[in-house]
């Protein structure tokens, strides 16, 4: 890698303190997207607090995955705006992390230099950024990949750095986008512990989106229900388990009690966008 | 890129038995290579030695192996084989370099912009089908020294693939890719340098070897137009002399040297694309 910055740089602090001074506040305000058939969203309005966990859930092609994609920049809005800490969204930017589904690391960079690379885009010297970035990737347990190429890896390995990625820079806001989909049983439940673990020391907001009923409750402050097509926000419930929460809340009354809440909603939706999918065939 | 990733092995679950056998496999793999080129050389002396006729092909003229290896030592005696690859390897070397240059770099511009795309690839596509052998008088009008109209055919035999493999090289960039970048505060030019040209790495090397190969492909076309030198002008000349012998030296010389460096171009590529690389 270059290292000719190494001086020539200002020492900017490429780790700013993003979180913990209530920045991250998200809000969409009225946003319709129209696509074709689908999975776009009708004046859904939404505040997120500062800190707030997230998840966004629904039926597929509810429009959740759109809803992720405005506030991160990715997707134009029709009409209304998202807005994060008061300004309005025009693009993707630092401030907002994002983990896909499908793993996006760099495949022509190690583990090190995918994570290096945010902390560089903020003004650190290359070996400054891989520095930070291998103390990091050895703080959440990861140091023994740092020179493997992401294809080396599993796919739990893989997302692993993906979060690492996106959390290195402490943006105030993280999105993520189904990250966990495709992964197995037993992996997904450990990566759910491995987020948690990790959100703990940054607490920034996090908007989640999964079609997995017990991912949100899980790991959610707050589960936010959409309808079908079009996307609407059907049930927007707070999730008062404490944290940090053990594996064991899942057998607990009042996981249960939002559980069965929460499954009937989506069932009743999931059936209803099934038969307009229908009627439209 | 190829296809969704698999879960795979962890780097450190590489054990030397995986390694023992995959180098078995690999020597099974380089055993069939070998004997399917010694098949052809048998098969071509059997052939030739019986003077075999069938009703849509004879092979009662075709020089036998012996002939041939004879031809090659007389002319590699004289001294003269090492000329003829010299003059042919300049030209082809200039062809693709000329043709590597400007099919990636108008690649990368064509695949960027659309406006680009629609003045630059009309005027392209109607060159594209045109065969290097119909280049050669306006070839020789335009270009006042035949080593310049040379080049310029193999320029043309190179162009293309390099070009048109390019293009889909940077098109085909995972979009994913580039939206992480820009979420992690990456701005158009290190999206350019550390995002695009790393994805569309693997095209272009395609298209870069490709290319060698029909640049050499178009090399006795070329060398129709020079007077003494070459490999594709021996073979050519040999056929006007009706020197069957020396005619299959020339060939199986292209050959040689066509696969080698279309082989080199991709050695390259393994070079500069680390994180391709099976076993690391």
């Amino acid at each position: 890698m270059l290292s000719t910055s190494l001086n020539s740089r200002p020492k900017a602090d490429p780790r700013p303190a993003a979180t913990g001074a209530g920045v991250g506040r998200v809000e969409l305000r009225e946003v319709t997207v129209a696509y074709g058939r689908g999975a776009g969203l009708t004046e859904t309005s939404l505040v997120i607090r500062p800190g707030e966990f997230l998840c966004l859930l629904g039926p597929s092609g509810c429009g959740k995955s759109t809803a992720l994609n405005v506030i991160g920049g990715f997707v134009a809005p029709t009409s209304g705006m998202a807005l994060v800490d008061g300004e309005r969204v025009c693009g993707p930017g630092p401030d907002r992390g994002v983990v896909f589904q499908h793993y996006s690391l760099f495949p022509w960079k190690t583990a090190q230099d995918n994570v290096a690379f945010g902390l560089r885009m903020r003004g650190a010297s290359t070996a400054e950024a891989r520095r930070l970035a291998l103390d990091y990737l050895s703080s959440v347990g990861l140091a023994r990949f740092a020179r493997a190429y992401p294809s080396t890896l599993s796919g739990g390995m893989q997302q692993r750095v993906a979060i690492a990625r996106a959390l290195v820079t402490r943006p105030a806001v993280l999105l993520m986008d189904e990250p966990f989909g495709a992964l197995d049983a037993q992996t997904r439940a450990l990566m759910q512990e491995h987020l948690l673990e990790q959100w703990r020391d940054i607490r920034n907001t996090v908007v989640f989106v999964t079609h997995d009923l017990d991912e949100a409750l899980f790991l959610g402050d707050r589960v936010v229900v959409l309808s079908a097509a079009p996307g609407r926000v059907l049930l927007d419930l707070r999730i008062d388990l404490p944290r940090p929460r053990p594996r064991e809340v899942h057998a607990s009354e009042a996981f249960n009690e939002a559980k069965v809440r929460c499954r009937d909603l989506i069932r009743c939706e999931s059936r209803r966008a099934f038969e307009r999918a229908e009627a439209l065939a | 890129m190829t296809g969704a990733p698999r879960l795979r092995a962890r780097p450190s679950a590489g054990s030397a038995e995986a390694a023992s056998s995959s180098s078995r496999v690999s020597w099974r793999r380089w055993t069939l290579r070998a004997l399917s080129v010694l098949t052809l050389f048998l098969l071509w002396n059997g052939v030739s030695a019986v003077r075999l006729r069938l009703p849509f092909v004879s092979f009662a003229n075709l020089p036998a192996p012996a002939e041939v290896a004879e031809a090659f030592l007389a002319l590699a005696n004289t001294g003269k084989l090492q000329s003829h690859i010299a003059a042919s390897l300049t030209r082809v070397l200039a062809g693709y370099f000329l043709a590597a240059t400007v099919g990636v770099v108008v690649g990368v511009l064509v695949a960027r912009g659309r406006s680009i795309e629609d003045i630059v690839m009309p005027t392209l596509e109607l060159a594209r089908p045109i065969p290097a052998v119909a280049w050669i008088p306006l070839a020789i009008l335009m270009f006042p020294s035949s080593e310049a109209s040379m080049i310029f055919i193999t320029f043309t035999g190179a162009l293309f693939p390099i070009l048109l493999n390019s293009i889909d090289a940077v098109r085909e960039v995972d979009r994913r890719l580039i939206a992480s970048a820009r979420s992690l505060g990456a701005n158009e030019t290190t999206i350019i340098r550390e995002i695009v040209i790393p994805g569309a790495m693997p095209g272009v090397v395609t298209g870069l070897s490709i290319g060698m190969g029909t640049c050499w492909f178009c090399l006795v076309t070329a060398e129709m137009i020079s007077g003494q030198l070459g490999i594709g002008y021996y073979t050519w000349e040999s056929y006007t002399l009706q020197n069957y012998p020396d005619i299959v030296v020339g060939m199986l010389v292209i050959g040689v040297l066509g696969s080698a460096s279309s082989a080199a171009v991709r050695g390259l590529g393994a070079v500069v694309m680390p994180w391709r690389r099976k076993n690391s």
